[in-house]
């Protein structure tokens, strides 16, 4: 049955995951919060600013990825202060920052000699990174 | 309409849908779809975009505070990723391919369905605080799918152990799917799996599927930005305001008693599923 374990107040600590873990894995996913919402705010405001008239469906006409379906077109246009390239930023980030969550368990996972966690975890990584650079370009 | 009036819209809408979604314990996300394309004339797969990267800023956000507590199950989490993940990659793709078609009607229907289907389970919620631990499965005992956490309402820490590891995992592929094809969190499929297949205790449940949520958007995220459903001027105010919705809900009111929130929550999902139904139908 489940129940009280021997110490009421204090949780065992997990050898693969002790609390510095959870502490890294949450600090990388706070850092990538703020980071997408100074980006993508910034974004919006800056896109909303230029020309707050702009009707919707011109917008939806017109969608920027064409102009960032390079690394080169998406660089030039965040050099610039495109403000969608910024918004597309913090999207990249939170990507980013998820799939790096999923990288630091699996390391965690082999520093605490769970391989099969560790393969699963990497697997995890494997399928995203298959998602972005093979599917993603496939739909294109 | 124009930009100026759409964003701040939106920034309203999607502030509601965090903070009445955060305090139902339903995630917001699950209406941002169908309100984007029923009262906003968002065609599907941009809708199907911007909802997605909320569910994802969302799921970063309270994901960052569920780990911080430890409540988040690491173990049982990645290990079924392995099956929210393709689930994902392949509904992210079908929307892509379907969008554009004049199959929009169907998805309407099938979106509709989904939600109606949720209705059941979002008024239930039968979590079980301390569910009786089980022996386990072949996979939950070989992956030790067991932890430790401390319960502060009944001050002590609390033991469990996963169970039904097959069966768990089946539902998230299917989760994964319903998330990839409608940019939604499948929030109750996957509590369904966390809750009643592996038999997890209600807190490790939520916050393991939240932490799971993030990952699975993730993969949607990347296949409708190469499909152009992901407009960042549609995305933003979408995130952020469910974002700012959601931590406004957990900060400033987490003793209230959700039960009157959770049952306006579910009425509006009834409403809006029923609403995408009749519309899907109109469109045939």
């Amino acid at each position: 049955m489940t129940g009280p374990s021997a110490a009421p107040t204090e949780v065992p600590e997990d050898p693969t995951f002790p609390p510095a873990a959870y502490e890294r894995i949450s600090r990388l996913l706070r850092g990538g919060v703020l980071l997408f919402l100074v980006f993508a705010g910034a974004g919006m405001i800056a896109r909303t600013a230029i020309d707050p008239n702009e009707t919707v469906t011109a917008i939806l006409a017109n969608p920027p990825l064409s102009r960032f379906a390079s690394a080169g077109g998406f660089l030039s246009a965040l050099a610039v202060g495109n403000p969608e390239a910024l918004i597309t930023l913090g999207i990249y980030v939170m990507v980013g920052v998820t799939i790096g969550r999923v990288g630091l368990a699996a390391v965690d996972f082999y520093r605490g000699r769970e391989r099969s966690l560790g393969v699963v975890s990497t697997a995890v990584v494997a399928l995203l990174l298959l998602g972005l650079f093979v599917v993603a370009p496939f739909v294109r | 309409m124009i930009v100026l009036v759409l964003v701040v819209a939106l920034l309203v809408i999607a502030i509601a849908a965090g903070f009445l979604g955060s305090l139902a314990g339903l995630g917001g996300g699950v209406i941002l779809t169908p309100v984007l394309v029923l009262f906003f004339g968002i065609p599907f797969g941009d809708a199907v975009g911007a909802s997605a990267v909320s569910v994802l800023a969302t799921s970063t956000t309270s994901g960052a505070a569920y780990v911080h507590d430890r409540l988040t199950d690491l173990r049982i989490g990645n290990f079924l990723q392995i099956a929210t993940v393709p689930g994902a990659l392949i509904g992210a793709t079908a929307t892509v391919l379907l969008a554009p078609t004049n199959l929009v009607p169907v998805l309407l229907i099938v979106l509709g369905l989904v939600l109606l289907s949720t209705v059941p389970g979002s008024i239930a919620m039968r979590h079980e605080e301390h569910p009786p631990e089980g022996p386990g499965d072949a996979i939950s005992r070989r992956l030790k799918f067991e932890g430790n956490y401390y319960d502060r309402l009944h001050q002590r820490v609390v033991h469990y152990r996963g169970q039904n590891s097959k069966t768990a995992l089946v539902v998230m592929f299917a989760a994964g799917i319903v998330s990839g094809l409608f940019g939604i969190g499948s929030g109750v499929l996957k509590v369904l799996a966390l809750d009643r297949a592996l038999r997890l205790p209600m807190k490790v449940s939520t916050a393991t599927s939240n932490f799971m949520i993030g990952v699975t958007a993730t993969a949607g995220v990347g296949v409708l930005f190469a499909g152009n459903l992901v407009l960042p001027l549609l995305a933003a105010p979408v995130a952020i305001g469910t974002t700012t919705g959601a931590y406004l809900g957990s900060r400033l009111l987490p003793g209230l008693t959700n039960r009157l929130i959770r049952w306006l929550f579910v009425v509006i999902l009834l409403v809006l599923a029923v609403e995408t139904l009749v519309r899907g139908v109109a469109m045939l």
